[in-house]
This record gives structure tokens, C-alpha cells and sequence, in this order.
């Protein structure tokens, strides 16, 4: 089996945002619903003090709390499919935030109008200006839905039925974007069942784990933290 | 006015079951009574106030407000929370979640979001 997952290294991360921009341009999400952002925090006393920076984005969790929300309303607009990655579908949701509710990472975003890159911009870039039949579903956006990251799930699933699994997390073109454009290479994206993938032996290597396991929705995103994996 | 008396009367059952503990007959029994529809909660599934979610946080259930918006003091993990949940619009606060794990863990009263299992 293949199941996806990302390892943030904290100790790398400078808190650039490149992950962010990155995230806003490849995916159009409005600045009031975020697919990614960025958070930071002083430790220490002065005068030794540090700063931590940590992107959050969806953990693509095995028990999905957002799932069984979304299930026990009705909807069922949230699935995970089987190589682990959580989607929402625009047609199905409701808007009715229960997954907002239920997720402890802050992660699914109620987003109530569907806009451009620019604000103020008269026109949209040809990048927007492309018809929303041709757009892949998790980008043919909706006012009034939930949206959330989808480990570019454009870019994989293109990978994926050609057969070419091997080139998630290595091919710029299978690799989600938030992953490419880290200039110190805090961000590794890759497949956690093969054991000789750089994602599986930088997790055993650098100990890294989940957050907020205590909420037991076993979160494929892994974090490098400092002082280890508590 | 049945329906307001039926509430106010789970409610005083409730609270006290809330004081002492999430796991207690009362409150599994009020849980039941919701799922099953014994309980009208309403049918809209949403947010707002008046709908289903508060209806039986608040009403069904007795909590007072501050007890998921705690506005007056973070726990450790707004760290986490969007920017746009402080505070959130039209809400009163963020709601460490945290405090949802009581009920609605596995085998707990509510429905379980939480993979955790209740011991």
C-alpha cells in the first residue's frame, strides 16, 4: 500500500511563507480561509530566547473527526481515500461547519465568497481565468463551503493512474506545491509505507510525530520538534 | 410551551449530570433521547445559533457559554487556531476542542469525533 504523508521539520523551518504563498497561488484560496498558514511562537526567557515556526495545514488524519461529522449530519461530502488523503466535496457540502467544529488542528475553513488572486485587480490573471469545467473538482470553488488542503491531490492523482507512484514527492509535477518551494528543506512529502523513502527516514531519524495525538485521529502530517516527539 | 418544558426539564436533568462527570446515566440518556429524536433539537444542521449544534449544547444540554468560548483566558493550543478564530466572527471566542473529548470520545455519550477510547 502507499500512504501519503508530510514531515515539517521545525528546526529547519525560518518562517518564510513561502509554503504559504505558495499554497494561495496553487490553489486560490481567499485570505479569510486559508489552506495553509503559519504559525510562530517565542520559547525562553530572555536573554535566551528563540522563535518556533510552524506551518498547519490539513493532517489528513486516519479517524477524521471532520469525516464523521460531516457523516453523522447527512452530508457526506468528506471522504479519505485509499491512498490517505481527506477530501471535501463542493457539491455535497453544506456549509454547515460541523467539520470546523470538530477538527482540533483548526483546519477546515468556511469560506464565503469565491475570489481572485489580487484584490482590487479589474481583471483575472489567465491563471483564474480558466473555466471552472476545466478545473480539477478540488479547485472549482464554491461561496459558502468548507475548503481545506488536499496535499495538491491535483497533482497526485495525474501520478497516480498513470502507474507513476514513484514520482510523488521527487517529480515537481506529482509533488504538492507547499513541498517544492521550501528554501531550507523543512517540508518532505512522500510515501510512508515504503521504508527507503526520505519521509520514512527522516521520521525515524529525526523522531518526528503528529500533534495533538491525544485527540487519537492519527494525523499523517509529522512535525520535527524541538526537544523530541512530546 | 410543551416542547420549552420538556427542554427545561432535561436541562435540570443535565446540569447537574455535567457538574459531576460527562459520563453518567443522565447525560447518556439525554445523548439517546437526541439521537433517537425523542428530543427535538431541530433538523438544521449548521452553526447559527438558533440551529441544531448550539440547540443542544446550550438548551438540551444546560452548558452556559463560556463553557466551550472561555474568551478570558487561551489554553495552550490557540497557538493552533486561525488567525480569523480571535475571535471568531460572530462568535464569542475560540473553543479549545480540547473540551469536546469528554463526550465525544469513543463510547462516550456523544457521537465519538475522537479516536480516543473512553477506559
Amino acid at each position: 500500500m502507499t500512504k501519503f504523508v508530510r514531515v515539517i521539520d521545525t528546526m529547519r523551518c525560518m518562517g518564510c511563507r513561502s509554503c504559504v504563498a505558495a499554497c494561495a497561488v496553487e490553489n486560490n484560496f481567499t485570505p479569510e480561509a486559508p489552506w495553509n498558514v503559519m504559525v510562530e511562537y517565542e520559547t525562553g526567557a530572555y536573554p535566551n530566547t528563540g522563535r518556533v515556526f510552524a506551518t498547519l495545514n490539513c493532517m489528513h488524519c486516519e479517524n477524521p473527526p471532520c469525516k464523521t461529522a460531516c457523516d453523522a449530519a447527512g452530508f457526506k461530502a468528506i471522504s479519505k481515500n485509499e491512498f490517505g488523503v481527506v477530501l471535501i466535496d463542493y457539491e455535497k457540502c453544506s456549509g454547515c461547519r460541523y467539520c470546523v467544529a470538530t477538527c482540533p488542528y483548526g483546519v477546515p475553513q468556511h469560506n464565503e465568497r469565491v475570489a481572485g488572486l489580487y484584490p482590487g485587480a479589474k481583471e483575472a490573471t489567465p491563471y483564474e481565468a480558466i473555466a471552472t469545467e476545466k478545473r480539477h473538482p478540488t479547485h472549482r470553488k464554491l461561496p459558502n463551503v468548507v475548503e481545506k488542503c488536499t496535499f495538491c491531490w491535483h497533482k497526485l492523482e495525474p501520478a497516480i493512474a498513470a502507474g507513476n507512484l514513484q514520482a510523488i514527492g521527487k517529480d515537481p509535477r506529482h509533488t504538492p506545491t507547499c513541498d517544492l518551494v521550501c528554501p531550507v528543506g523543512a517540508r518532505i512529502f512522500g510515501d510512508l509505507d515504503d521504508p527507503n523513502s526520505e519521509v520514512s527516514r527522516v521520521i525515524a531519524r529525526k523522531k518526528a510525530a503528529p500533534i495533538k495525538r491525544e485527540f487519537g485521529t492519527k494525523p499523517q502530517v509529522y512535525y520535527v520538534l524541538e526537544g523530541g516527539d512530546n | 410551551m410543551k416542547r420549552l418544558i420538556t427542554l427545561l426539564a432535561i436541562a435540570a436533568l443535565a446540569v447537574p449530570a455535567l457538574a459531576t462527570g460527562p459520563f453518567n446515566a443522565a447525560l447518556d440518556e439525554t445523548a439517546e433521547q437526541i439521537r433517537s429524536g425523542a428530543l427535538d433539537v431541530g433538523k438544521k444542521y449548521s452553526m447559527d445559533f438558533s440551529d441544531r449544534f448550539h440547540t443542544i449544547h446550550t438548551k438540551a444540554l444546560g452548558m452556559g457559554c463560556v463553557a466551550c468560548h472561555a474568551t478570558q483566558s487561551y489554553s495552550p493550543d490557540h497557538l493552533y487556531l486561525r488567525a480569523a478564530e480571535f475571535p471568531q466572527r460572530g462568535h464569542p471566542g475560540p473553543v479549545p476542542r480540547a473540551d469536546c473529548i469528554g463526550c465525544h470520545q469513543q463510547q462516550g455519550s456523544a457521537t465519538p469525533w475522537y479516536g480516543m477510547v473512553r477506559k
